[in-house]
């Protein structure tokens, strides 16, 4: 089964349908999945802010632990109704441009959230409640800020591109 | 000076000339709006968490809010600055639209609701209690809900 063949078969599906085509259907996954990704996204970057320094309390573990709950909600809101947004147009999405940069750029925070916290967390008992973090995870952080600029781009590129695809 | 009239005159102000230089300048305006929004809307909603009890509640909520207040300004400031773009690029439109006016009504309630209720909890001389901060936090995540629909809503529908 090719990947054309998935997609093609994902908006035949109940779901792809009915975000298709109904009037409801497909408005209210794009308000959750904004909605939710202002979440996510605003908790990532409160960590970031929190590892340069320009957040300075609570501790960095503290914060980072406060967040995870958040994270994760805005996390399976966005992804599922993401999940439910692709399934909607698949053969379209599967070929537009925007759509595969994003998921790209999705995969790189995924990669630098993973090289965070097997490299640079390690010694986090050393600099948890200083000021600003080693360069190491300012580094990370930086990143991070710049990936979701990306990603923030790209996404708003789908919706001005797909109908072209 | 009616609605209309106003229209016409942003219509064919500078600004509206502007935004239809070149196809890439409202995209990249409604990206830089976007990012406005996770900055702003994920610092407010964190605040929002720590009244309703749920995160953040070994922080006090003057601290909190002092420390999240930078950033919440650097949110409302990109938001001011890309928003009436993307208006002024056609103003017909939007205010025919259903869901702008409907997140101006949010986004006005917000506004209301943060100078005459939030901003006395986020006083440190503030004595309101548990009930009264979770009252307010759920509040304003209720209306910051409404602002992120009707924003969605613009586009979609």
């Amino acid at each position: 089964m090719s990947i054309l063949e998935i997609c093609q078969w994902l908006q035949e599906t109940p779901p792809g349908r009915m975000v298709r085509e109904g009037y409801w259907g497909y408005g209210i996954p794009q308000m959750v999945h904004l909605g939710s990704m202002a979440l996510f996204g605003g908790a990532v970057v409160l960590d970031d802010l929190r590892l340069l320094g320009a957040i300075r309390k609570p501790a960095f573990r503290e914060l980072s632990a406060q967040l995870v709950a958040v994270k994760w909600v805005g996390f399976l809101l966005a992804g599922s109704s993401g999940l439910l947004l692709f399934m909607s147009d698949a053969t379209r999405f599967y070929k537009n441009p925007a759509f595969l940069i994003k998921t790209g750029l999705l995969l790189l925070i995924a990669l630098n959230a993973w090289i965070f916290r097997s490299v640079v967390y390690k010694d986090v008992r050393a600099w948890d409640n200083a000021a600003s973090a080693p360069a190491g995870a300012k580094i990370v952080a930086v990143v991070s800020l710049f990936l979701w600029i990306c990603v923030i781009a790209a996404s708003r590129a789908i919706g001005f591109t797909l109908s072209d695809t | 000076m009616s609605s209309d009239a106003l229209a016409h005159w942003i219509e064919n102000s500078f600004i509206a000339h502007a935004m239809a230089a070149s196809v890439w300048v409202y995209p990249v305006v409604e990206t830089l709006h976007m990012i406005s929004i996770v900055v702003l809307v994920g610092t407010a909603a964190m605040f929002d968490f720590r009244l309703l009890g749920w995160r953040l509640t070994n922080m006090p909520v003057a601290e909190l809010a002092s420390q999240l207040r930078p950033w919440i300004r650097v949110g409302i400031v990109g938001i001011l600055m890309t928003g009436p773009l993307l208006f002024a690029s056609d103003p017909d439109r939007y205010l025919d639209n259903f869901y702008f006016r409907l997140k101006m009504t949010f986004l006005l309630s917000t506004i209301l609701f943060d100078l005459f209720v939030v901003r006395r909890l986020r006083s440190p001389h503030s004595t309101a209690g548990a009930a009264a901060q979770r009252f307010a936090g759920g509040f304003s995540l209720l209306l910051w809900a409404g602002i992120v629909a009707g924003g969605r809503g613009i586009g979609v529908f």
